[in-house]
């Protein structure tokens, strides 16, 4: 196999990625260094407050739903009007039979900024609920499991990581060939049916109680089919790091397994985390619409900008928004972690690979 | 999922079977002569090539296809000692003789039929029809485990312990066929009302002897009727050509106006809608989608039908258990509901809302209006049910409509105080989980498309509380009104439908609906046939068997 | 190097199995999944579903279940509980149409892949280099669905054009110009975001092999640039590019296509799978996950042993 990690039979095909991880570890103050180079790429710093802003607005959907477009986002309003500059207006339009003539109706209104006075700024949905708020709160959701899902499957990933860089032998073996197992998988085949199994009753085993439509479904089905993707590279590193002296220095002084691990490894992994780590939440965030849009992530009334451009598709030739403004909000939290996690990396770690699926 | 989203249209299964209890109302057969339905000949409106965009077909072998899109397909391909009139509308659920030679004689006892084949009937590849190709036909059924075997259970010798049905060896010892005299003479072990309706089904139509017992699909059979089946490609396309052996051997029936059909596999309404607007193909079997239905309506006015044959959709409660084990708490939700916004919002526009549980159309539907749209009154009524802030496991199916339809239930019952938990489920496993007394759903979407015209095939299949099951029950709602149970009971004993009997069954609705108010119906759902601008629209023709009759169709 | 490759296969064999028998738990448990009342249909009768339990050995222990389910899948005999037809023929029926739209699509991506990352390299700093950056980064930000809608709305639907076809599939053999027209807005949108992510892992290898000593020497010898770029630079800062396209390619084709598929509606061995865990169907689950395994397993397999040819420092023993 590439570097100088152990030849047994393994389906390590990131070949590419293993065989670069023993990068320079050297330095004062690596992150002093980082901070300094990070500072002047004004690209990656106006787009990390770019998410920043994306995060904060999502947050203030409570606010916005109740000072401003006063319905909840599950709040449905078929066959209700609304005023518009004065005028009542429908919020789905009618359709049926009048006089045994057919008319064809459920058209929701387009966006109204602000001629409604708060109320359909980006347009209803065809249940009459308002789009905005919708697309607030299903950025919550899609923010959680993006995030949520980031930071679950980067923990498991390092610990796993450690683990088998550290102790080697046969720990290092049944976590590789774990890894192996799950990478062999089509992600996102795994990924739908993991979803769509779990979606019908949800999880209740091993003393573990999820519901049906808990947002704890999508983040763990994608922090767990992701594991691989982050946690053989860092097993990589972790590899080439054991072999170094600091480290044997440390075992010398009668440093413990976990001393070592956690004093000595992980901050020599650190700058590579973080990197992964931004990238991942990236990456995450797309999985998670890809699977709503298949119907097995966030579940309805509740929703997630991929539930959005779903729901969106059946109605893009007489509604485009619906499916046009959640994919917009995607893009841009997506580049917006893309080019900073780009900087980031930069700055840190110029060779920190990560591979991204889609 | 669009891509999913199947339309499922009903397979008349029964229907056919069934026009039978108001259209021949007596009871089967009596040779009564009927005039050659429809135009035999095809009175010079052929036409080169017919392309449809189509659902897929389960199977294309007579023996074992069960859905409308192979139905509507194959009915000029294999035919049966009888067929149907092709005629609009109700006319067209008549019965007249197909391969037969006039209408069976039938003992008084209705237990013993007596056929006679036409003459010089042949099949596509030129061989002769003969009588014990029926037989064959029928025991082939058997052997391949069709879905249609129940429909001849009362023949003499299938059922019982060393009947067909149990053996499969041998032969069906009431079925007596002479090939030289071209006699078919069928004995039943009790007589059945509905049999000459079951030798029109796709299980009765002739495939010759020798047709090997496993599924023909992809080798087509041999056909008896204007059309044969040329090539079948599961999921992609299927191709009917003139039968060259034909020779208008069927005078019933007309004889075709396209020289060739070809039917392409397009389960995306979208791509059909797009197909037929692009002229690729002349008939979009999918339904137009909602959101092309604006343009299919203003732009291809002409070329759009919209019909509405007998469904109901409606929300079930579970009466057996809490919140909508109260009277109150199920007003309530009657009164919440606004049938026309559901009508105008998920379904686009492609229905009619009702309160009644039969389809109008019945001769024992009295419209239910009582329930007018009052979200104040129905929070009213929650409040005095005692029940409000109760949670509602919501059950539906996760496509288009019935998914807008169960979303809207789930937000008004928050409106009306309730806290509803919304299931959505893939159609395939939908039925049997809601039909699990285990599941305790305790409201939902469901829908029914009449087997046969009668409201027994509503009331007691559905509603009657002594047919309640632990597993795959039709009664989700757990219906169970001791009273009206009773009524049904009755009623079932009565065949002749007198407007007496009309008025209790439309009593029957209006109690289940109204007085007892323990399901909640919204509409009764229509649908599209949308054609090319290269179809002639005044050759349209709509029966409630056939649906769209393409063999009479012509183009401009 | 042989014993390596059968090392390799055998591991990859035993991954086939593990996967299929994980997959065959996650989807035995479903309540309500019980394919005998789905294949007898809403009016079943008790002795209806339990004469189908009998006939599909339901009633067996789960494990020799899947071993009679395995064992009909590579006998080509295992049916769908949803439609019946037979689960090996469907994938079989589907699988031009996923290859011609992954290997259009690889084509298109490695091609301009290589393009932009040899332009953003050979001008790095430098204003296209810059504007490259950020169009690869947000082709790679991009729900390819989202994509896929969109391009179809635009360039199908007459929103404001309409000269392409919307979506579907025509077979080569059956009209090879419909297919090719058919294809070109699904290759582009599944290209879109390997471009961006292939034109910058190249740049990057590009800038460290410029680095590399023998590149000094060969320029210090005074060959000429474009000769230095072509024959070292990028004849090495290719191998990776090369092994990476192997994985993805393979990923691609085993389940990555499943949403470009479904929303051009493709009906490929992705929206298959895609339609069957929609509606719950075992059979033609285990059937594509099996698939897709393989393609991936044994790709990575063929993808080493490829890397190690091409780059003789790296020889497995």
């Amino acid at each position: 196999m590439a570097t100088g990690s152990t030849t047994d039979f393994t389906l390590d095909s990131a070949a590419e990625l293993a065989a670069e991880e023993h990068g320079a570890i050297e330095g004062k103050s690596p992150w002093l260094l980082a901070w300094r180079r990070l500072r002047r790429n004004y690209l990656a710093l106006s787009f990390l407050l770019l998410f920043v802003a994306i995060v904060v607005i999502c947050a203030l959907a409570p606010v916005y739903s109740t000072h401003v477009a006063h319905t909840g986002p599950n709040e449905g309003h078929l066959g209700e009007t609304f005023t518009r500059d004065g005028k009542q207006v429908q919020i789905v339009s009618k359709g049926g039979f009048v006089n045994g003539v057919f008319v064809a109706g459920g058209i929701p209104v387009g966006p109204q900024l602000w001629h409604a006075g708060g109320r359909y700024v980006f347009g209803s949905d065809n249940q009459g609920r308002d789009v905005a708020v919708r697309l607030l709160y299903g950025g919550i959701n899609s923010l959680k499991v993006g995030i949520g899902s980031a930071v679950i499957c980067t923990l498991l990933a390092v610990v796993f990581a450690l683990l088998a860089g550290y102790y080697g032998g046969w720990v290092d073996w049944v976590i590789s060939r774990f890894f192996d197992l799950i990478w062999a998988f089509p992600v996102l085949l795994l990924a739908i049916a993991l979803g769509t199994a779990l979606s019908i009753n949800g999880f209740h085993h091993f003393g573990i109680n999820l519901d049906a439509g808990s947002l704890w479904i999508p983040t763990l089905v994608i922090s767990y089919v992701l594991i691989p993707y982050v946690g053989r590279p860092l097993r990589g590193q972790i590899l080439s790091l054991r072999e170094k002296e600091f480290i044997e220095a440390a075992t010398a002084q009668g440093a413990g397994p976990f001393r070592v691990m956690f004093t000595e490894l992980t901050p020599n992994i650190a700058s590579s985390v973080l990197v992964f780590f931004t990238l991942i939440i990236a990456n995450n965030i797309l999985t998670e619409a890809g699977l709503s849009f298949l119907g097995a992530g966030v579940q309805p009334p509740n929703a997630s900008w991929g539930t959005l451009i779903a729901d969106g598709q059946d109605r893009i030739v007489t509604a485009p928004w619906l499916a046009i403004i959640p994919g917009i909000a995607i893009v841009l939290t997506v580049l917006s972690l893309n080019v900073f996690g780009d900087g980031l990396r930069d700055a840190l770690d110029p060779r920190a690979k990560v591979r991204l699926e889609h | 999922m669009r891509s999913n989203s199947k339309v499922f249209r009903p397979l008349g299964m029964l229907a056919l079977v069934a026009a039978l209890a108001l259209v021949a109302g007596g009871c089967g057969g009596s040779g009564k002569k009927s005039s050659s339905g429809g135009s035999n000949g095809n009175s010079g409106k052929t036409y080169p090539l017919l392309r449809l965009a189509f659902d897929a077909p389960d199977y294309m072998d007579p023996g074992l296809y069960y859905t409308v899109a192979a139905y509507q397909a194959t009915n000029y391909v294999w035919t049966g000692l009888m067929g149907y009139k092709h005629l609009p509308g109700a006319a067209g659920a008549e019965l007249v003789p197909y391969l037969a030679e006039s209408m069976p004689t039938i003992s008084a006892d209705g237990m013993n039929l007596k056929f006679k084949l036409r003459a010089n009937l042949k099949y596509s590849n030129g061989a002769e029809v003969k009588a014990s190709d029926f037989r064959y036909t029928i025991e082939r059924d058997f052997k391949i485990d069709s879905p249609g075997v129940g429909f001849f259970s009362s023949i003499k010798g299938v059922s019982g312990d060393k009947g067909f049905a149990a053996t499969k060896k041998g032969h069906i010892s009431g079925i007596i066929t002479d090939d030289a005299a071209r006699t078919i003479e069928v004995q039943l072990d009790h007589p059945e009302g509905d049999i000459l309706y079951i030798f029109a089904l796709e299980f009765a139509h002739f495939v010759p002897a020798g047709t090997p017992a496993s599924d023909q699909s992809t080798h087509p059979i041999p056909a008896t009727g204007p059309y044969m089946l040329q090539s079948y490609t599961p999921n992609r396309s299927f191709t009917l050509v003139r039968n060259p052996n034909y020779n208008n051997q069927i005078p019933t029936m007309p004889s075709g106006n396209p020289d060739k059909v070809v039917g392409k596999i397009v389960t995306d309404p979208v791509a059909s809608y797009q197909q037929v607007v692009n002229d690729q193909a002349d008939y979009d079997y999918n339904q137009v989608p909602n959101d092309r239905l604006p343009e299919a309506q203003s732009k291809y006015k002409d070329q759009l039908r919209i019909y509405t044959n007998a469904n109901t959709w409606y929300y079930y409660l579970n009466n057996r258990i809490p919140p909508f084990n109260n009277l109150k708490a199920r007003q309530a939700v009657n009164y919440a509901i606004d049938r026309q916004a559901i009508v105008s919002g998920p379904f686009g526009g492609l229905g009619r809302p009702t309160q009644n549980f039969l389809p109008p159309g019945y001769p024992q539907y009295k419209k239910i209006t009582d329930y007018t749209f009052d979200i104040a009154k129905a929070k009213q009524l929650v409040k005095e049910s005692g029940t409000a802030g109760a949670t509602v496991d919501v059950y539906g199916t996760n496509e288009e409509p019935a998914k807008g339809s169960i979303e809207y239930l789930a937000g008004q019952l928050t409106k009306i105080g309730y806290k509803p938990k919304l299931h959505l489920l893939a159609h395939g496993v939908y039925f049997q989980t809601i039909g699990n007394q285990a599941t305790k759903a305790q409201a939902g979407h469901t829908d029914w498309y009449q087997d046969y015209p009668h409201p027994l095939d509503w009331f007691d299949v559905l509603l009657n509380g002594n047919r309640i099951t632990e597993t795959h029950n039709n009664n989700p709602g757990n219906v169970n009104v001791k009273s009206v149970d009773a009524e049904i009971e009755a009623l079932k004993k009565i065949t002749e439908l007198t407007p007496a009997v009309n008025a209790r069954w439309a009593k029957v609705d209006r109690d289940l609906m109204f007085t007892y108010a323990t399901t909640v119906p919204y509409l009764n759902r229509s649908s599209t046939d949308f054609f090319s601008a290269k179809m002639d629209m005044s050759c349209y023709m709509f029966s409630v068997v056939l649906y769209w009759d393409w063999g009479v169709s012509c183009q401009k | 190097m042989l014993t390596f490759a059968i090392r390799r296969l055998i591991g990859a064999v035993l991954v086939l199995i593990a996967v299929s028998f994980i997959t065959y738990l996650i989807f035995i448990q479903i309540p309500g999944g019980d394919p005998a009342q789905r294949i007898a249909g809403r009016t079943a009768t008790d002795a209806n579903i339990a004469d189908i339990r009998e006939k599909l050995h339901l009633n067996d222990p789960f494990y020799s279940q899947y071993w009679a389910m395995m064992q009909s899948l590579f006998t080509a005999n295992l049916k769908s509980y949803a439609s019946q037809l037979n689960v090996v023929n469907e994938i079989k029926t589907g699988i031009p149409a996923t290859l011609s739209l992954c290997i259009g699509a690889g084509i298109i991506w490695l091609g301009f892949g290589i393009l932009v990352g040899v332009i953003s390299a050979v001008t790095a700093g430098r204003w296209s280099d810059r504007l490259i950056t950020v169009l690869a980064l947000v082709g790679i930000s991009m729900p390819v669905f989202w994509l896929g809608l969109i391009a179809r709305y635009l360039f199908a639907q007459g929103h404001p054009f309409a000269f392409l076809p919307d979506g579907e599939y025509v077979p080569l053999t059956s009209n090879p110009w419909q297919w090719f027209v058919h294809l070109l807005l699904p290759w582009w949108v599944l290209a879109v975001l390997f471009i961006g992510f292939y034109g910058r892992v190249l740049r990057s290898n590009i800038l460290d092999t410029i680095n590399e000593d023998y590149v000094r020497t060969a320029k210090a010898k005074g060959l000429p640039a474009n000769r230095v770029l072509v024959k070292h630079v990028l004849r090495n800062s290719l191998i990776p590019i090369v092994t990476l396209f192997g994985l993805d390619f393979a990923a691609v084709v085993g389940g990555s296509a499943i949403l470009t598929e479904t929303v051009f509606d493709l009906k490929g061995v992705g929206q298959y799978a895609a339609d069957s865990v929609q509606s719950l169907d075992l059979p033609p689950i285990m059937g594509v996950t099996i698939y897709a395994t393989f393609f991936i397993v044994f790709f990575s397999v063929f993808v080493d042993l490829l890397y190690a040819w091409l780059d003789p420092r790296i020889r497995p023993t």
